[in-house]
């Protein structure tokens, strides 16, 4: 009965995830509902017929007699995937559930509440394996004949597999849930975590191509894989109807389930109910007044530091544009040849409007001001009740864009300067342009945000991820830098580099005093009716 | 200290204030009291400068908040029924903000916080503490003192004594009545008629976005309970 009435409210909660629009919290109409779950499954539809090609390239280089190969690299991509999707949503709905309180206040065992919510895991689980595994199985039944025991076999490796990738998103939920409770500085240790992790996906990308080739012509099996991967080799045998490896297979990732599920429910309420431990920073003593415009600026700072989807989202860039421009200065050889085939094709070209078109690109990926109104959330109240203009907190949004974003930029400049050699006249307005752009961005964001501000969320990720202004400012940017490069292509050859950017430069400080001059009138009045 | 004439407010086509008039002078604590949805967070939020009404005007110290609004902020305090805060700084440092804003002493800040820090106690070691971390009342014991930080003289308060403990509370009451003894003026709503009763001079009732009535307590009332007059406006 208990158990029943848990997962009838764990069922609402997934399915509310279709019915219920993000960003509201209202829910969606029947058609509205049922077309979202439409897209959803046209993507499932499109990602699978993806994997599809993957796996037949795949089954089609492995020779007969080392098949098991085939599940070995599927079964990892699998478990890869499966744990990529799975892996943020474990915390999130098993320690992080806003209901813990409610449902620990509640005559239920803990070891139920955690039942619960991994049976609701393993089948987001099973979802993310099945675009995976299921093309893969009809590769294997197209190019080669099938019998009742490879079906049943593949069948158990489904379920073994998606067994395997809960255990470990649940391991790593249980490693994240004991770091949430000690770590005090979370937010640098979420944006360190998150970077090293997007730098380890790059990399393993990159290495996965010569790994592959490697297995593809391999003759034996190695003993790394036999030592090290035993397990995975196991389950590569198992799915080819060896019943031995589906036992070894099966019995170890059950044990380490069982392992997995004991330990979360021991340390379950002590997890939930930890308090976020408070950080204790200076005295009371300490203080040191600044002006009030200064205030502001700490503020949008000090919001942004301690935020990490918002540093992660909206200041990448910062980190790019410095990353870019010490690969430039170091790997400038590189870019010599990049501007000699340019020069081929446009002999008319000096390499100053594509090294610009670079910078910009690059400083595009920060966009700070797009959230920044949406983001007072409902504590807007606060700046709202002080005496201060509201075009001095635009200005402060504004400066937190400028400050992490026109260093970096000025530094890739230079950077690109020095490995494209553009004339003077294209070096000196290079500079120019990129600060008038930066300008331009963080004042296009702003716009945007006060035309379509979102205050009402719960979750700031909303906020930073879903609104509308956040996604034009994005892709607008972006495809509008793009265009000015593209448009260059023809004119390049009755026009000079230089005078391009001079033209791009004029065009930007005009977007700039529009914007100003809007964000000066229309803007105040928007933002000075939000409450 | 406040002049309200002729305070209209709609949201879209709902009126939620319909021509309220009425002042509040220096030294007068003076209750608005009014069941949920009369208006009372509407009028304040006015008042404070955070909503922008239709018609009517609104003086703080003789200065309109819709031509000054600036001044009229830096003479008055407002604190909310939620207070929302930014969980992103400490105490301490979101005191520093409100203190820079409204350019306080470093001295006198400093002074500030520690007297009303110690009367409502909220501890130093809890004022470094990463505002995320406080309870409901403890982040109202913060807007509290933060608002008294720049000497306003009229303080604006929605429902000021919710999340705050017994203790915390009789101080807030003591903060209060000292604030007017020294010629400041207080506009609160409330919904507990016996603090009202006992702790102002003035009260004003609102219905459906209208003033029903508004003066001193004792011409108010006369010799029935607050909650009886109450209750009975509310029935006409």
């Amino acid at each position: 009965m208990m158990l029943k009435a848990l997962f009838r409210k764990q069922f609402a909660e997934l399915t509310a995830q279709f019915f219920r629009n993000r960003r509201t919290g209202q829910p969606r109409t029947r058609a509205g509902g049922y077309g979202f779950l439409a897209l959803i499954a046209v993507i499932f539809l499109a990602m699978g017929a993806s994997f599809y090609f993957l796996a037949q390239g795949v089954f089609l280089a492995v020779p007969e007699e080392m098949s098991f190969l085939y599940y070995f690299v599927i079964g990892l991509i699998a478990i890869a995937i499966g744990l990529l999707g799975s892996v943020f949503n474990a915390y999130a709905t098993i320690y992080n559930a806003k209901d813990n309180e409610l449902l620990l206040s509640m005559p239920v065992p803990p070891k139920y509440i955690v039942f619960v919510r991994v049976v609701a895991l393993s089948a987001m689980s099973a979802l993310y394996e099945a675009v995976i595994l299921v093309p893969a199985f009809l590769v294997r039944v197209i190019f080669r004949a099938v019998t009742p025991i490879v079906v049943v076999n593949y069948i158990l490796l489904f379920i073994f597999v998606t067994l395997f990738v809960v255990t470990l998103t649940l391991a790593l939920a249980f490693v994240v849930a004991a770091i949430a409770r000690k770590v005090k500085r979370k937010s640098l240790v979420t944006v360190v975590t998150s970077i090293a992790l997007l730098v380890l996906y790059y990399y393993l990308y990159f290495k996965a191509q010569n790994a592959m080739s490697a297995l593809m012509t391999m003759t034996e099996v190695p003993k790394g894989i036999r030592t090290w991967l035993f397990l995975f080799y196991y389950m590569g045998l198992a799915a080819e109807g060896d019943a031995g490896a589906m036992a070894i297979f099966a019995g170890a990732t059950t044990l380490l389930f069982i392992v997995a599920y004991i330990l979360l429910s021991v340390f379950f309420r002590r997890f939930t109910t930890a308090r976020r431990s408070a950080s204790v920073k200076g005295k009371v003593g300490d203080v040191r007044a600044a002006r009030p415009g200064t205030a502001l600026f700490k503020r949008e700072m000090k919001k942004f530091l301690a935020t990490p989807m918002y540093i992660l989202n909206c200041g990448l860039g910062t980190l790019m544009m410095l990353l870019a421009g010490v690969l430039v200065f170091v790997k400038a050889e590189m870019l010599f040849a990049v501007k000699d085939a340019i020069i081929s094709v446009f002999p008319k070209m000096d390499g100053g409007v594509f090294a610009l078109v670079m910078v910009l690109l690059i400083a595009s990926m920060n966009y700070l001001t797009a959230p920044s109104v949406s983001l007072e959330g409902k504590r807007i109240w606060v700046i709202r009740s002080l005496p201060v203009s509201t075009k001095e907190i635009f200005k402060a949004k504004i400066e937190l864009h400028l400050s992490l974003t026109l260093l970096p930029a000025w530094f890739l400049t230079a950077a690109m300067i020095y490995a494209f050699r553009p004339s003077v006249l294209s070096s000196i307005l290079m500079f120019f342009a990129v600060t008038a752009y930066v300008l331009l961005a963080a004042e296009f964001g702003l716009t945007l945000n006060l035309l379509k501000p979102f205050l009402d969320w719960k979750n700031e990720t909303v906020a930073l991820k879903t609104g509308p202004s956040v996604l034009i400012s994005v892709f607008g940017l972006f495809l509008f830098v793009l265009g000015l490069g593209v448009l260059f292509l023809p004119v390049s050859a009755v026009l000079a580099d230089g005078y391009y950017i001079l033209i791009l430069f004029v065009l930007f400080v005009l977007g700039d005093a529009l914007l100003m001059r809007w964000l000066g009138r229309g803007g105040v009045r928007r933002f000075e009716a939000l409450s | 200290m406040l002049e309200i004439k002729n305070l209209t407010k709609k949201y879209g086509n709902k009126i939620a204030v319909s021509g309220l008039s009425m002042e509040v002078r220096g030294g007068e604590l003076c209750a608005f009291i009014g069941h949920n949805g009369a208006g009372k967070t509407t009028t304040l939020k006015c008042v404070a400068g955070i909503l922008g009404f239709e018609e009517g005007e609104i003086r703080v110290g003789g200065v309109s908040v819709t031509e000054d609004p600036i001044l009229t902020k830096k003479k008055l305090a407002y604190i909310p029924d939620n207070p929302d805060i930014y969980d992103f700084m400490t105490g301490s440092q979101y005191l520093n903000f409100i203190a820079d804003i409204f350019g306080v002493e470093e001295e006198v800040r400093r002074e500030k916080i520690r007297y009303y820090a110690s009367a409502l106690e909220l501890s130093e070691e809890e004022i470094a503490m990463q505002i995320g971390s406080y309870s409901h009342g403890m982040k109202q014991k913060l807007v509290i003192i933060s608002a008294l930080l720049h000497s306003p003289e009229l303080i604006i308060l929605d429902e000021p004594f919710v999340g705050l403990d017994p203790k915390a509370s009789h101080a807030l009451k003591d903060i209060m009545r000292d604030f007017c003894r020294a010629g400041g003026a207080i506009l609160f709503s409330t919904h507990i008629l016996e603090v009202a009763e006992r702790l102002c001079d003035k009260v004003a009732i609102i219905k459906e976005g209208k003033l029903v009535t508004c003066g001193s307590m004792d011409e108010v009332k006369g010799d029935a309970s607050l909650e009886e007059i109450f209750l009975d406006l509310e029935a006409e």
